[in-house]
């Protein structure tokens, strides 16, 4: 088990030298460790340590977090194919920081998206148990009112879009697809990613039985309405952070949970800490890739993880498929 | 708790769901060691009846004791060491294995941080040996067939090691020898541990054999006595509301339509 983790830890650490290595000057793997520890010229240490660090350590953040909250809600809503945003809290955060660009206020769209998404995540349960207290939160419930609120959340975005003047709608698309050039020095995911993980993984047996049904976990004497309440509200905040620094980027939520327990299996107690760092790593390549395939062009990574993760994703289904 | 007390105990218990009355006022006691069979039609409420007893649902009124303590002075964590609870389906949408599945027996044994020792695997590995899926541990569940899916969550109920043991219909899927080597293990395990059985079961011939006392749902109402009462042709007649004879002898008696 322990191996499984470090196997992935590994992974997680040679994303980040590559990235760090990789740019529009290309710095050799040696010549990046010494300039982590502030060996070596001034600009290489520079380019190093404050251009491509901070910008890889929130990608990896920002990852870590959407492949969290995408495990929690897979189990939460007992469906393989949840993703984060499944419960409209991307479209809440969109519409807030797209209003927040149409009015200019650049310095708001961080906070803006923020309330965006916790808003969005408040009405969905709200609407969920505004039919009576009988059955709270049922997964199909919430499910069904994820989906219509996105849809509304949806209708506001292209709005947004329509009115645009053109000069700013092509910002705007960026931070819809999901783009990480402004990321750079945040706190605010790796203290999400900390708290959220680290309660997350002491409740790992406990998702491992909620995988199975909450009636179950009920009998197994796990505290099912205060459990649950508490990993909806851990999800949300890890989405809402990872939404806050990056946009909203697709994929990486949805499918890495999803490809990690095809490899390591469904206990969390490993299939947390191996999809955060497997998230985190997606996307520190991911971005990678989106700052230098067509440099000095930058791509919205968005279109990376998507394009990167989709045959790996299909390969891995093929061949559990095939297995059994 | 108390060494006299019945394993479970009811008094006055009234199910409603959907605003129909599936029971009034049951009174039941259990005692260690005893079998009780829950039959009755379609929609009856035997599932609804296993549950609330299990504390899945909430009494429209009455009160319900795990060996003398009311059900509501015993943490969730307590109540997962007293009874154990076997669903009528099971449900795995996610990969996981028969030795994972009974492992999870133990979870309300285990501290928050702690992992399953080798006591623990070995308890489950001796659980799935019970119900003879023992070969079939690292299989994922998921391909497994709907019998060997029984016995693996029959399995882990036995890892919970409960003292009461709450089943909705736990032959379900299982071909005729497999239904009397389940119950069988089930029943020995009672009996040699001191344990009591409330089942909800459709085959008659299965509750003549394994039941101490039976409760019958009728749809609006509850009846319960000994099974050498509860189970004749002219109750049974009454209760399915089809003409019921009997068949077989002793052990193997059974009731057929007539």
């Amino acid at each position: 088990m322990l191996l499984i983790v470090a196997a992935f830890a590994l992974t997680a650490a040679f994303a980040l030298v590559v990235a760090l290595a990789s740019g529009s000057v290309a710095i050799s793997v040696p010549t990046v460790v010494r300039a982590l520890g502030g060996e070596g010229a001034d600009t290489t240490v520079a380019i190093v340590r404050e251009l491509r660090l901070p910008r890889a350590l929130a990608a990896f953040a920002v990852g870590g977090l959407l492949a969290f909250a995408g495990a929690l809600l897979q189990v939460l809503l007992r469906n393989p194919l949840a993703d984060p945003y499944v419960l409209g809290i991307s479209g809440g955060a969109a519409v807030a920081a797209l209003s927040a660009m149409l009015w200019g206020l650049a310095a708001a769209v961080m906070p803006a998206a923020f309330v965006g998404a916790l808003t969005s995540t408040l009405i969905v349960f709200g609407l969920s148990r505004a039919g009576g207290t009988q059955s709270p939160w049922t997964a199909t419930r919430l499910l069904l009112t994820g989906i219509v609120v996105a849809a509304g959340w949806g209708a506001l975005i292209a709005l947004l879009l329509a009115v645009a003047p053109d000069a700013q709608v092509k910002g705007m698309l960026f931070w819809l697809i999901g783009d990480l050039s402004f990321a750079a020095t945040s706190l605010l995911p790796w203290c999400v990613l900390a708290v959220a993980g680290g309660v997350g993984l002491a409740l790992a047996r406990d998702l491992n039985v909620l995988a199975r049904g909450e009636e179950l976990a009920v009998t197994l004497g796990v505290a099912v309405p205060r459990v649950t309440l508490l990993l909806h509200a851990l999800a949300a905040l890890a989405t809402a952070a990872a939404v806050t620094v990056a946009g909203s980027i697709g994929f990486v939520g949805l499918v890495v949970p999803h490809a990690v327990r095809m490899i390591v299996g469904n206990d969390h107690r490993v299939l947390i800490p191996a999809a955060v760092l497997a998230g985190g790593a997606l996307l520190v390549l991911a971005d990678t890739l989106a700052r230098t395939l067509v440099a000095p062009l930058q791509l919205p990574v968005g279109v990376i993880t998507a394009l990167v993760g989709v045959p790996a994703f299909l390969f891995l289904l093929t061949r559990s498929g095939a297995r059994g | 708790m108390n060494g006299s007390s019945p394993r479970l105990s009811c008094r006055g218990l009234a199910l409603r769901i959907g605003g129909r009355t599936l029971c009034n006022a049951l009174d039941l006691d259990v005692d260690a060691g005893q079998c009780v069979a829950v039959i009755g039609p379609n929609g009856a409420g035997k599932t609804t009846l296993i549950a609330t007893l299990a504390g899945l649902r909430a009494p429209a009124a009455g009160t319900i004791a795990y060996d003398g303590t009311p059900l509501g002075l015993l943490a969730m964590r307590e109540r997962a060491r007293i009874r154990g609870w076997v669903s009528q389906d099971s449900f795995d949408p996610f990969p996981a294995s028969a030795l994972e599945i009974a492992l999870a027996g133990r979870h309300p044994y285990l501290s928050q941080f702690m992992w399953e020792s080798a006591a623990d695997v070995d308890c489950a590995r001796a659980a799935l040996a019970r119900f003879g899926v023992a070969e079939l541990a690292a299989r994922d569940v998921r391909t497994l067939s709907g019998g060997e899916r029984r016995r693996v969550a029959l399995a882990a109920l036995v890892a919970q090691t409960p003292r009461l043991m709450l089943l909705d219909e736990p032959t379900s899927h299982l071909d005729p020898g497999h239904q009397i080597a389940a119950l069988d293990a089930l029943t020995e395990l009672a009996r040699a541990e001191g344990k009591a059985i409330v089942m909800a079961l459709h085959e008659l011939h299965l509750a003549v054999r394994y039941a101490d006392r039976v409760v019958a749902l009728d749809g609006s109402d509850a009846s319960t006595g000994p099974a050498g009462e509860m189970l004749t042709a002219a109750r049974l007649t009454a209760l399915f509301g089809t003409p019921l004879v009997a068949a077989g002898d002793g052990r193997a008696r059974t009731f057929v339509p007539a």
